[in-house]
C-alpha cells in the first residue's frame, strides 16, 4: 500500500497498482524505494480532487495496457466510455481541477478524458455561447472583432 | 459566487490540449473569443496539434491525395497562413503528387461539416506555403475556382513534372521565372484568364512535352526561345491575343506534332520550314493577317 497526502493534509492509503497509474507517483516510489512508508506529499492537489482521481484510478485499475497508437483514423473527443462520461458529470470547477491534477500527476488517460470533456462542451457552440459557458471576457474592440470575423467568414456557421 | 474565466484556471498548454480535440474550423472560429485565445490559436504549433488529431494518417506509403479528408483540402486554401504552413508540414509533405478539385461534390455531401459553400464563392489563392513542398512532382489544381495572384512560389518547386492549373481565374500574368521548372513535362494553363506576355524563360523548360496556354488573354509575340524546347510535342496557344510573326525556330522542333495557334492576331508569312515537320494537327486559322505563299493542301496544316 502507498500513502499520499493532499494539499489540505488529507491522507489516503491506496494500493500500489492504483498509485502507479500516476507517472509522477510511480517515479517517486521508485526513487524513495520500498522500505520508506512516509506518505508522498502532493501539494498541488486538494483532498476532494485527490478523492476523485483515486476513484478514476480504481475504476481503471484492471484496464489492459494501452494499445500502440492507432494511426489509421483521426482521434475523436467522442470516444469516451460510458462510465467515464458519468465520472466526468461534475461541475466546471471540479472538471478543471481534475484536469490540472491529471496533468500534475501525469495521468495521460485522465488528462485526455478531461480535455475531451471540455472540448465536447465547446463543440457546436457559437462564439457567444462559448464565452458564456467559460466566462471568457471579450476584450476586443468592435473593429478588432470585426476584422477576425471577416478573416473567419469562410469557416463560421451561416 | 464569482466564476473564474477558463484561461485564468488552465495554463496555455492545457488549453491547447483541449483545443486540439476540436475540429479545425471550430478552433479557428474561437480566435474571436478574446485576445488571449486569438494569440493562443494563431500559432503554427497549435495548428499542428489540431491537424495531427484531426487528419487520418494511413499507414500506407501511398503518395496519393485520397486519404486526406476533403474538409481539410478546403481549409488549406482558406485558413490563415499559420494554419497553411502547419497543414503543409503535417499533411502534405509526404506526398509527391497532389490533386485537388471537384470540390462541389463533397461540399454538398451531408456527411461533410455543415458549412455550405459554392464553388464560385471559394475565391481562394494558392497558398504560398506550397513552395516548401520541395519534392512535389505532380500538382493538379484544375477547376478549383482559384483567383490570382498567380503564386510565384510555384516556380520554386524545381522537381515538378506535371503542373496542371487550367480552368481557374488568375487574372494576372505568368511568372517571369517559370522557366526555372526544368523538369516540367506538362504545363496546363489553358482557360486561366492569364494576361501579359509568354515569358522568354519558358525556353528553359527543357523537359516540356505539352505546353497548353490556350484560351487566355496573352499578348505580345511568341518567344523565339520556345524553339529550344527539343522535347515539345504539343503547343497550344490558340484563342489568345498574340501578334507578330510565327518564329521560324518552332519548326526545328522535330517532335512537335500538334500546333494550335488559331484565333490570335499573328501576322506575316508562314515560314517554308513548317513543311519540315510531320504534324498530326496544325491549326493556324483565324489569324487575319497571316499569309502563306506556298501550297498547304496536301498537309495537315489548316489556315
Amino acid at each position: 500500500m502507498v500513502k499520499i497526502t493532499s494539499s489540505d493534509n488529507q491522507e489516503f492509503t491506496i494500493a500500489k497498482e492504483i498509485a502507479n497509474q500516476s507517472v509522477l507517483i510511480k517515479n517517486m516510489l521508485e526513487d524513495v524505494g520500498e522500505a520508506d512508508d512516509q506518505p508522498i506529499p502532493l501539494p498541488n492537489v486538494s483532498g476532494a480532487i485527490l478523492q476523485k482521481v483515486i476513484e478514476y484510478a480504481t475504476m481503471h485499475k484492471d484496464d489492459p495496457p494501452a494499445a500502440p497508437e492507432e494511426e489509421t483514423r483521426p482521434k475523436s473527443s467522442e470516444d469516451i466510455e460510458e462510465r467515464d462520461k458519468e465520472f466526468m458529470n461534475v461541475d466546471q470547477g471540479t472538471l478543471f481541477e481534475v484536469i490540472l491534477a491529471a496533468n500534475y500527476l501525469d495521468m495521460k488517460n485522465l488528462l485526455d478524458l478531461g480535455c475531451k470533456t471540455v472540448a465536447n462542451m465547446i463543440k457546436g457552440k457559437s462564439v457567444e455561447e462559448i464565452r458564456k459557458t467559460f466566462n471568457i471576457v471579450n476584450d476586443f474592440t468592435p473593429e478588432e472583432e470585426e476584422q477576425i470575423r471577416k478573416e473567419n467568414e469562410w469557416c463560421e456557421d451561416r | 459566487m464569482i466564476v473564474k474565466a477558463i484561461e485564468t484556471i488552465l495554463p496555455p498548454e492545457l488549453l491547447e490540449d483541449i483545443l486540439a480535440w476540436l475540429p479545425s474550423h471550430q478552433v479557428l472560429i474561437m480566435r474571436r473569443l478574446s485576445k488571449g485565445f486569438n494569440e493562443l490559436i494563431s500559432t503554427e504549433n497549435l495548428a499542428r496539434l489540431v491537424l495531427i488529431r484531426n487528419v487520418c494518417f494511413g499507414k500506407s506509403s501511398s503518395t496519393e491525395m485520397s486519404n486526406i479528408t476533403r474538409e481539410h483540402d478546403y481549409l488549406f486554401f482558406k485558413a490563415p497562413k499559420f494554419f497553411q504552413h502547419a497543414y503543409v508540414d503535417v499533411c502534405l509533405k509526404r506526398f509527391d503528387g497532389l490533386v485537388w478539385g471537384q470540390w462541389s461534390e463533397w461540399i454538398d455531401h451531408p456527411l461533410n461539416f455543415t458549412l455550405k459553400y459554392r464553388l464560385k464563392d471559394i475565391n481562394a489563392t494558392i497558398p504560398t506555403a506550397i513552395s516548401t513542398l520541395a519534392n512535389l512532382k505532380h500538382l493538379n489544381l484544375m477547376r478549383c475556382g482559384l483567383i490570382g495572384p498567380f503564386p510565384h512560389e510555384i516556380t520554386l518547386l524545381e522537381n515538378l513534372e506535371f503542373l496542371k492549373l487550367a480552368h481557374n481565374e488568375f487574372n494576372c500574368s505568368i511568372p517571369e521565372n517559370i522557366g526555372n521548372l526544368k523538369k516540367l513535362k506538362r504545363l496546363f494553363l489553358q482557360e486561366c484568364h492569364l494576361t501579359g506576355k509568354i515569358p522568354e524563360s519558358m525556353g528553359n523548360m527543357e523537359s516540356i512535352a505539352q505546353l497548353l496556354l490556350g484560351r487566355n488573354l496573352l499578348t505580345g509575340s511568341i518567344p523565339a526561345s520556345l524553339g529550344r524546347l527539343k522535347k515539345l510535342q504539343i503547343l497550344w496557344l490558340a484563342k489568345n491575343r498574340l501578334e507578330g510573326k510565327i518564329p521560324v525556330e518552332l519548326f526545328s522542333l522535330t517532335r512537335l506534332s500538334s500546333l494550335f495557334l488559331s484565333e490570335n492576331m499573328l501576322s506575316g508569312k508562314i515560314p517554308l520550314e513548317i513543311l519540315n515537320l510531320n504534324f498530326e494537327y496544325c491549326e493556324l486559322s483565324e489569324n487575319p493577317e497571316l499569309s502563306c505563299d506556298f501550297d498547304l493542301s496536301r498537309t495537315m496544316i489548316r489556315i
